[in-house]
Order: C-alpha cells, then sequence, then structure tokens
C-alpha cells in the first residue's frame, strides 16, 4: 500500500477551508466545533495510532479485552452525554446495552468466523469491535433522544394509555416502538443502497491495503449484520431497562 | 355512604403560589352526570387529573368507592376512562387500529369488542364508517373528540371523565354526543363542559370562580 506523507496529509487539509467559508456564509454558528472537533479527532487518531501499534506488537488475549471494555465504557458515556439524560441515572442502562451487544457479535465471530482464538488477536478484535460499537453510537443515540423527547413533549399521550388499561411498560412500548422506527430507518436505507451509492470504509480500506475484493466483501457483509444487530440489540436492552427504571413520569 | 361512587372531600390547589380552588367537595352517586364549569385556567382539568391520579390536592381528599386516590394514585386508572382535552397525537396509524389498540393490553384482552360493534357505534355518534380506514392524524378535532368518545365507552368502564368533550363539534354533532352519553343510565360521568345542554342534562353541577 502507498504510503501517505505528513506533509501530504497536511495539504490535503487545506480542503477544509471549503466547509469553512460554506459554514460562515451561512451563519450556522459550527466554526467553532468544527475546529474543535477534527482537533479532537488529529490528537485521538494519533494517540489510537501510537497505542494501537504497541498493542498489537504485545498482542496479549488480556490487554485486548482490556482495550474492548474501555471502548465499552467510553461508549457508553459518550450516548448518555449525548442523549441528553442523566448520566449517573442512565450510564449503567446504556453501558449494559453496550456489553449484551459486544457479547453477542464477539461470541458469533470468535467461535463461527474465526478458529482457534484467532478473532482475539490484536489485528483482528480491536477493529471489528471498534466499528461494531462505533457504529451503534449514532443509532442509540438517536433512539434514546426521540424516545426521552417524546415521551417529555407527549405526558399526556403516556397518561392517556394508562387510563385506557395499559400498564406502565405497555405504556411506554409506543414509545419505544416510535424511537426504533426513526432510529433504524436511516441505518436500513444505507444498507438498501451500499456497493451502489456507497462503498462503505472497511471494504474500501482493505481494498486499497491491497486485499482481495472478494474478501473484502465478505468481511463488509459481516460486520454490516454484526452493526446492525448489535445496534438493536443495545437500543432494545437500554430501552428496556430505561423502562422499567421509570415506572411513573 | 354505600351507594356513593365518588366522594370529593375539601380538596384544595395551588399552584405558583396561586390558590387555585379551596375546600371543594362534591359527591356522585351511580349513574349521576356532574358538569364543571368555570373560567380558563381555574383548574377543571385539575380535577380531573386527580380523579385520574396524576395530581394530587394540596389538601383533601378524593375516594372512589371509598379506596382514597390520593394515596393510592393508580385507583382512578381502576375505575376510570379518560377523554383528555388536547387529541392531537401524531398517529399515523389507521383510525380502526388506534380504536383497537386499548384491546390489547392485558388488563382489557378480556373485554369482548368486534368491527360490528364498533360500526354500530360508529352511527350513533354520526360517524362515517369509512372513517375507520383513515389514518387518525388526518382526522379533525369534532372526528377525534368522538373516537375519543367511543373508545371510553368500549372500555366499558364505571366512570367517565371528560375534558370539553364538545368543544370542537358543530351543534347537531353536539347533541348526537350529548345523546349518546345520556344512553347509559348507569354510568357515571364527571366532565368539564359549557355546553348548555350538556349542563342542563348533567344532575350536578360545579362551578369554580
Amino acid at each position: 500500500m502507498i504510503d501517505i506523507s505528513w506533509i501530504d496529509v497536511l495539504t490535503v487539509s487545506g480542503i477544509l477551508l471549503i466547509p469553512i467559508f460554506i459554514l460562515a456564509y451561512y451563519k450556522t454558528g459550527q466554526l467553532k466545533t468544527m475546529g474543535w472537533s477534527f482537533l479532537r479527532m488529529t490528537l485521538q487518531l494519533s494517540l489510537v495510532g501510537f497505542y494501537l501499534e504497541y498493542i498489537f506488537e504485545i498482542d496479549s488475549v488480556a490487554i485486548n479485552l482490556a482495550w474492548v471494555f474501555l471502548m465499552i465504557i467510553a461508549a457508553g458515556f459518550t450516548i448518555t452525554k449525548r442523549s441528553d439524560i442523566s448520566l449517573s441515572r442512565y450510564y449503567l442502562p446504556v453501558t449494559a446495552g453496550i456489553i449484551v451487544n459486544v457479547l453477542i457479535n464477539g461470541l458469533v465471530f470468535a467461535f463461527f468466523i474465526f478458529e482457534d482464538n484467532t478473532f482475539f488477536s490484536a489485528r483482528y478484535i480491536i477493529p471489528v469491535m471498534g466499528m461494531v460499537i462505533g457504529n451503534t453510537l449514532n443509532t442509540a443515540i438517536v433512539a434514546i433522544r426521540a424516545y426521552f423527547s417524546s415521551l417529555k413533549k407527549e405526558r399526556q399521550k403516556y397518561r392517556y394509555y394508562l387510563m385506557l388499561g395499559a400498564s406502565e411498560n405497555e405504556a411506554l412500548y409506543k414509545f419505544s416502538s416510535e424511537a426504533m422506527k426513526i432510529a433504524f430507518s436511516p441505518m436500513l436505507a444505507s444498507v438498501a443502497t451500499m456497493g451502489l451509492i456507497w462503498l462503505p470504509g472497511m471494504m474500501t480500506g482493505q481494498i486499497l491495503g491491497g486485499s482481495n475484493p472478494l474478501t473484502a466483501i465478505k468481511y463488509q457483509f459481516l460486520i454490516m449484520i454484526a452493526i446492525f444487530t448489535g445496534s438493536v440489540i443495545t437500543v432494545a436492552v437500554t430501552l428496556n431497562i430505561a423502562q422499567t427504571m421509570q415506572n411513573k413520569l | 355512604m354505600k351507594d356513593i361512587l365518588i366522594k370529593v372531600e375539601n380538596i384544595s390547589m395551588d399552584y405558583l403560589g396561586q390558590n387555585l380552588f379551596h375546600n371543594l367537595s362534591f359527591e356522585l352517586k351511580k349513574g349521576e352526570k356532574l358538569a364543571i364549569k368555570g373560567p380558563s385556567g381555574c383548574g377543571k382539568s385539575t380535577i380531573l387529573n386527580m380523579l385520574c391520579g396524576f395530581e394530587r390536592p394540596t389538601a383533601g381528599n378524593i375516594f372512589i368507592y371509598g379506596q382514597n386516590v390520593v394515596s393510592q394514585s393508580d385507583i382512578g386508572r381502576k375505575y376510570c376512562s379518560w377523554l383528555p382535552q388536547d387529541l392531537n397525537f401524531a398517529d399515523d396509524d389507521k383510525v380502526e387500529d388506534i380504536i383497537l389498540f386499548p384491546f390489547s393490553f392485558k388488563a382489557n384482552k378480556q373485554k369482548q369488542i368486534d368491527l360490528k360493534m364498533i360500526q354500530e357505534q360508529f352511527d350513533l355518534l354520526g360517524l362515517k364508517k369509512e372513517l375507520l380506514s383513515n389514518r387518525y392524524i388526518d382526522l379533525s378535532g369534532g372526528e377525534k373528540q368522538r373516537v375519543g368518545i367511543l373508545i371510553c365507552k368500549l372500555l366499558d368502564s364505571e366512570i367517565m371523565l371528560l375534558d370539553e368533550p364538545t368543544s370542537a363539534l358543530d351543534r347537531s354533532s353536539v347533541d348526537k354526543v350529548i345523546d349518546y352519553l345520556l344512553r347509559d343510565h348507569h354510568l357515571t360521568i364527571v366532565s368539564v363542559s359549557h355546553d348548555e345542554r350538556w349542563c342542563r342534562e348533567c344532575s350536578k353541577i360545579v362551578e369554580i370562580i
């Protein structure tokens, strides 16, 4: 694979002047956030790059699992924070949702796809789990936000269901169902257009790295199944725990 | 005391430092109909919310069948059905599904309901049967009110709590709804309403000043 020089990376970053100009023209007020986001991304990617090089070199199952655990903790924090819900109250339900997702997907990858514990090697477990957890973030945030904001806005509807004879869980069920519909529609649309309108990052990366396109497609197919299944599991577990915690508004 | 279904005993309500009502009391026997009147913002809907168990009075007690709703908030849910004032839920489900939805709840599973029964009630309320296949979100305010009343009726609760049940209806539809509500002599109704005919038909009036 052809390496990219740091000077090239810096030069190409100049293309960001275009979005800066457009966002400034439309006065979206996002320039500061944009600067901060890209700065964070640069720092985080550099750090992760150094870390991963080190972790890949050691390649210890315990350290790899600890890294996945760290990703789970960070993801739980990000989802709860970005969903605008109480961190102290909902951090554990959200993290429990991610853990169930990681456990199910991890077991499937470890026992059905990779043989002889190869999955636990750093070059597999970290990118695969990183993609599964990372791609769950957006869907989970959309679902949890939609659930809590509709509950807040449509409190009367919740009460109405209770008066129609619903138990608390039955009354909340419709809100969960609506939130899931909102969260999974974009993901399903992107799954349906994959390969036609856009080529996913992992597959493109593998092809650029010199892999056989057919092998890259098989990996991409499996990873998409894992991401979708994982997102549905995370959201379902989180909303179910949140539901039982709520009892009454 | 035994045949008293609802007993509201000296309830008061303060909201944002203001006294909405003070020492309000009334009693209703089975089959009696009550209308609560008063200017907007005086706490009429709050009384219905209290009977539902959603809000607590700052003083006083509310009993349904001798059980205190103030200390056991789920008592209201056990005996009452409720038509809230605002039925503008953004539901794009079909009207038929909206009507059948409450019967999917565990508490209502044993209640027998079929399309023929719904269609008969539609006639009585002056609703066109074709509406059943329309989306709920596309109904007018008056149609939503009548569908709401129909759901309350099908649930067959002993007490109906109706918040401005005819506010979005034209005169002939109001009369149809009133006739519909008066058909059942055993049904106890607590309503918030300013409709003259409905207030005349009610056995009791509570006026909040």
